[in-house]
């Protein structure tokens, strides 16, 4: 809250004068079933994409385009059985899913969308963001523990162990970013950077534009996105710690999943590429929201469409080259890249690499 | 403060579960739950630096090493790790009013009453100079405690 944004609902309870509570509850609600939107519309965006890599059709029955083909994937999925094979551990069984599901309710909390647009803000926000990821793993652990199947078993544990080690040069990297800042919450990290490429932290020095692609290759396993998706490798693990899921329950993993991809190409998007600032400051008021609105998801929508891609052109690693890749190659970098920008940050005064070209 | 009792009702229920219950993958859930709720209270109190702390560490670090260390066990030979007899109970009644001794008169009155902000920068200075054999002994104090269940869990050898 340092800069003094003020989140819209309570803008609108000053304004027709009530408490702010009942309307945040009900905006953090339609908040988290837009997320789930955004998530449903990445299934079809994924499906579409890798048709047109792998000159196929896609979805094309459902309405025009196909477009709406996770309507009735979604009807699909309610409708059928709640399956629960032999040998599962019943309570296990059902709280893994809603472990993933916490993931997407805690992340929406701290998303900055505009000026006015986000739901709160504290400092160690960001930091908040990549704590809060590590359910997630946990989720994944315990659905493929409790299948009491060796495949969603060994896809639980290849989670779990690509989660812990993909999390050290992510906040890492992180780190960077706090020290080209000076702040720990997204909304200020988003403020220290404006609408101008040149002004972008991804093109503050040489090392944060190195920090930015490892940045990405751990977001991308974090979400066990290919080539990182060996927690549910269709070819291997039949498909991984949720093999023994249907129905509902599959739901909630696939849906997390989709969502947490938007949110960490979100998250990439605001400490990296600017974030919501225009470039240019013409407008006010409402306009200026839906401009900033409109430029932050452009730019995740651009990340987002590069993991896709990356989904359907990559091979998949293998388990030790999987960890070989973050431990002995991604950790030193994001470690040298910290210390480069911090003594860039002491050399150059805090100046970005435009304004040290600019002086001389 | 009407949510902050729910919290606190909640860690102690969960802290008590996660001593008495017998399946080790519960009591994990119930450590999960309970890091969670003191993170909670944590960022209630404003403290938000400690609260990331707790959820990041314990949550994102202690719990999945536990849980590695809890595949390797053989769970269905030893079922139940701990033998519950009066001597445990007795010793843990003598290690707990300690440990609440100290905690009482270590706390500095005037932050009973009123309540404290502290930034991030004051209290990452405070915590590499004044505090520094504290928080190294902490964590030393931490590191057992991982050694310690590591070892309960690894169970006896026949």
């Amino acid at each position: 809250m340092d800069q003094g944004l003020i989140p819209f609902y309570k803008i609108i309870a000053d304004y027709i004068k009530i408490s702010f509570v009942p309307l945040a509850i009900i905006f953090s609600t339609i908040f988290l079933l837009l997320l789930f939107l955004i998530g449903a519309l990445g299934t079809y965006a994924e499906r579409k994409i890798s048709a047109d890599i792998q000159k196929r059709l896609g979805p094309n029955r459902v309405g025009p385009f196909g477009l709406f083909q996770f309507i009735a994937d979604a009807l699909k999925m309610i409708l059928k059985q709640n399956l629960m094979p032999k040998g599962v551990n019943s309570f296990l069984f059902f709280i893994a899913p809603l472990f993933a599901f916490l993931t997407i309710t805690f992340s929406i909390l701290v998303l900055p969308f505009s000026d006015t647009i986000f739901l709160i803000d504290f400092s160690m926000s960001a930091y908040f963001l990549v704590a809060i990821s590590s359910l997630m793993g946990i989720g994944i652990f315990l659905g493929g523990y409790a299948s009491g199947s060796t495949w969603g078993l060994l896809g639980g544990v290849r989670g779990a162990c690509q989660m812990i080690s993909y999390e050290v040069p992510l906040v890492i990297s992180l780190f960077s970013i706090t020290i080209l800042s000076g702040e720990t919450s997204l909304q200020g990290i988003n403020h220290a950077q404006s609408g101008m490429p040149f002004y972008w932290f991804i093109f503050h020095n040489p090392f944060s534009f190195i920090s930015f692609f490892i940045f990405f290759i751990c977001i991308m396993a974090e979400t066990n996105r290919a080539p990182f998706d060996l927690p549910e490798s269709e070819s291997e693990l039949v498909s991984g710690f949720h093999t023994e899921y249907s129905g509902m329950k599959y739901a909630f993993f696939a849906i997390s999943e989709f969502s947490q991809v938007f949110v960490v190409s979100l998250v990439a998007s605001v400490l990296f590429l600017g974030g919501y600032n225009l470039p240019l400051n013409f407008f006010d008021g409402v306009l200026k929201n839906i401009l900033q609105l409109i430029t932050l998801f452009l730019k995740t929508g651009t990340l987002y469409f590069f993991i896709i891609v990356f989904r359907w052109t990559l091979p998949r690693l293998k388990a030790d080259q999987l960890i070989t890749l973050s431990w002995k190659y991604l950790t030193p970098i994001a470690i040298f890249c910290l210390v480069g920008s911090t003594c860039w940050m002491v050399f150059f005064n805090g100046k970005s690499l435009w304004e040290v070209c600019l002086f001389f | 403060m009407g949510s902050m009792f729910v919290f606190l009702i909640l860690i102690i229920i969960l802290s008590l579960l996660s001593i008495f219950l017998n399946n080790i993958i519960y009591i994990v859930l119930s450590l999960i739950g309970l890091f969670f709720n003191l993170a909670f209270i944590y960022m209630s109190l404003d403290l938000e630096f400690l609260g990331i702390v707790q959820l990041m560490v314990n949550m994102g670090g202690v719990v999945v090493l536990i849980l590695f260390s809890i595949l390797l066990t053989d769970q269905e030979k030893n079922p139940k790790l701990l033998k519950k007899n009066k001597k445990n109970y007795l010793l843990a009644t003598i290690a707990t009013s300690f440990f609440l001794f100290i905690i009482m008169k270590s706390i500095p009155e005037h932050t009973l009453k009123e309540k404290v902000e502290i930034p991030l920068t004051v209290l990452t200075k405070y915590l590499i100079t004044n505090f520094l054999l504290s928080f190294e002994l902490a964590s030393f104090v931490l590191l057992g405690v991982l050694i310690l269940a590591v070892t309960l869990v690894r169970g006896v050898k026949s």
